[in-house]
């Protein structure tokens, strides 16, 4: 049997991705299981192409993306995986549209989607394996998705523990690159947007790259270390409403964490027709104006420009000496 | 005579500024590009050959605008710089404490806010173009006004009507609807003019802290009729310094002076007469299929670029 894995969206979202270091977990997971994977190429002009001939018009750019790797998947594999994020351990909900994408995927292709719901008001949060720092709620949809591939339950668990081992191991790599990087001599970068966004060099026109050939240090919002909840929230100095999204409490709390270091810009990615983004943006704004950081907001589609783009890396760049 | 060359090639207008040791600008032109960014430029440097003295010797040569890396690569510039550096560092040439620069060319609507004589922030139109210079043309095109009157026109207006401004495609269907219903052309134009001001002022500059001494560049700026709509809007005074339109093209001539490179690379007035080309070609390495610009001159490949991978570009030729 082999699973299809889109390498968009959900794929590179937390907590089954620890970003540039792993983003393996469904693959480690289902590999464990004894399936074979196969997971879409990164994102391409075809996968693109693609994926925005069968769109809504309305739909994000991003989830346009999703859906051309979804097509990419077609007939090479025997199930598609779409899991169902709902919300997070912090019951905080995953974007709308997440909720969507496994009806979304059934529609679009005649190969079957293999699915399962992540969803902490359904599954009750219960407790947290104290070692393993596994909440209980991932653990029983994870043991759901197994027994509908008819795995035996030992299994389950055994690859359950050691893709979440590899995501923590990844998440102590990036927490080291954070320290080197923020150390750095260079001019500091940072970037926000969500990780689906950031990861994704094809969809953000190569930016991470255009700002290091400018000599800048680029930082991914995500890769920002944060501590545990409760600790979080204590000496909150943003003014920031309380979200019900897990993005927006998320980016806003590694924002609050990273204005601790110094860093010379921060610029906001909002993919086009990102609803929740036209909300996020103002107190992101908000927030680094009133540190005194210059900031600046791109819009990416796919029709951006390379040259608008370059000319406003450039002239951000240079405002920053 | 030693001198400097700045060359600003944008989506409509090509501008060409020759400034002194003392940073006089001893020539400047502005043309149309009439779509076609190669032959503007040999165009522009043969115009400037015939008007400067013989003994003339260009130091260095920068270039600016949507399509500076062309300009850049065909003339072998020293400097290629992006549009918001060079027009906060002409305009503060001029304008020492300028604190606002509004910019509207053929496509690009800008705002730069400045401190100290620096950019400190700056934004430009997203995804969309409405109310640039591209727009008004169309219209005055379309309303058999020369664009060159249409600013004037505007100023005869004493009722301007009211045009829905947040798009190009629904502020052109309103004026058809309002000249149906018989509202005087002097009238439209400048309801346009005003709507055109505001749908920059609220998308455009949103957020940015617009603060006097205010500076109008760029083709737009020519229009009478939008530096009033402007005044009127921000209820301040604009400033509309000489050498409006070529800014950027001034700019980049001073930032390369003060780069002091020993020779430059320039090619030579020679480039106007040679042969010139652009071809793409689609790059079948893998599935992005870039489209790889490849520029010669007489026959000769100078440069590629285009490709996201950068197998092409870095390619040593």
């Amino acid at each position: 049997m082999t699973i299809g894995i889109p390498k968009a969206l959900f794929y590179w979202k937390e907590p089954f991705s620890a970003g540039a270091h792993g983003g393996h977990f469904w693959k480690t997971f289902f590999e464990n299981l004894g399936v074979e994977i196969i997971l879409s190429p990164e994102t391409n002009k075809e996968i693109i192409e693609k994926g925005v001939k069968v769109s809504d018009p309305e739909t994000c750019f991003a989830t346009k993306v999703f859906l051309g790797h979804i097509l990419w998947l077609e007939g090479k594999v025997d199930f598609v995986f779409v899991p169902r994020l709902k919300t997070n351990e912090e019951k905080l909900e995953y974007c709308p549209k997440f909720f969507g994408l496994p009806d979304l995927a059934k529609i679009l292709v005649k190969t079957p989607i293999l699915t399962e719901t992540f969803d902490v008001r359904k599954d009750h949060y219960l407790s947290t394996h104290p070692k393993k720092g596994i909440p209980t709620y991932l653990t029983k949809a994870l043991w759901r998705l197994g027994k509908k591939l008819g795995i035996d339950n030992k299994k389950i668990k055994k690859s359950t523990d050691s893709a979440f081992l590899k995501e923590k191991k990844s998440r102590e790599k990036q927490k080291e690159n954070f320290f080197r990087k923020i150390k750095s001599e260079k001019q500091k970068i940072v970037l926000i947007s969500h990780p689906y966004n950031l990861y994704d060099d094809y969809i953000n026109v190569g930016m991470k790259k255009k700002l290091e050939k400018l000599g800048a240090e680029v930082i991914f919002i995500d890769e920002v270390p944060i501590e545990g909840q409760g600790t979080r929230d204590k000496g909150r100095r943003l003014n920031y409403p309380e979200f019900h999204w897990e993005f927006g409490k998320e980016i806003m709390e590694k924002i609050e964490e990273i204005l601790k270091y110094s860093f010379s810009g921060a610029i906001e990615v909002s993919s086009f027709l990102c609803g929740c983004d036209a909300v996020l943006k103002e107190f992101v704004e908000k927030a680094f104006k009133e540190n005194k950081i210059p900031f600046l907001y791109l819009i990416i589609d796919e029709n951006t420009a390379d040259a608008g783009l370059q000319t406003r890396l450039e002239a951000f760049i240079d405002t920053l000496h | 005579m030693k001198t400097y060359l700045g060359i600003d090639v944008g989506s409509l207008t090509c501008k060409l500024v020759l400034i002194n040791e003392k940073n006089e600008i001893t020539f400047s032109s502005y043309f149309r590009t009439e779509g076609n960014p190669i032959q503007a430029v040999q165009k522009g440097l043969r115009e400037l050959k015939n008007k400067i003295p013989k003994n003339t010797e260009i130091l260095g040569v920068g270039t600016t605008g949507s399509a500076r890396y062309l300009a850049g690569v065909i003339t072998g510039a020293d400097l290629i710089k992006n549009e918001i550096t060079a027009h906060a560092r002409g305009t503060t040439f001029f304008i020492p404490d300028v604190k606002t620069i509004i910019e509207i060319g053929g496509q690009d609507s800008k705002i730069i806010i400045l401190e100290n004589r620096v950019a400190v922030d700056f934004a430009m139109n997203l995804l969309c173009a409405a109310g640039t210079g591209s727009f008004l043309d169309a219209q005055a095109f379309r309303m058999d006004i020369p664009i060159e009157r249409f600013g004037e026109l505007a100023l005869k207006s004493g009722n301007p009507t009211t045009i829905s401004s947040r798009c190009t495609i629904f502020a052109e269907s309103d004026m058809i609807h309002k000249q149906q219903i018989g509202h005087k052309t002097e009238d439209i134009v400048a309801g346009l003019c005003e709507g055109l001001a505001r749908n920059f002022l609220s998308n455009v500059a949103k957020g940015k802290n617009i603060k006097p001494p205010i500076v109008f560049l760029g083709g737009v700026s020519e229009n009478v009729g939008m530096r009033k709509a402007f005044k009127g809007a921000l209820n301040q005074k604009i400033i509309v310094p000489k050498y409006n339109t070529v800014m950027g093209a001034f700019g980049v001539a001073l930032l390369v002076k003060k780069l002091g490179f020993p020779k430059s690379k320039f090619f030579g007035f020679e480039i106007s007469d040679k042969d010139i080309r652009c071809t793409s070609f689609i790059c079948k390495g893998c599935p992005n299929q870039c489209e790889v610009i490849e520029a010669r001159i007489d026959g000769k490949v100078i440069a590629r670029w285009g490709d996201r991978c950068g197998k092409w570009s870095s390619l040593n030729l």
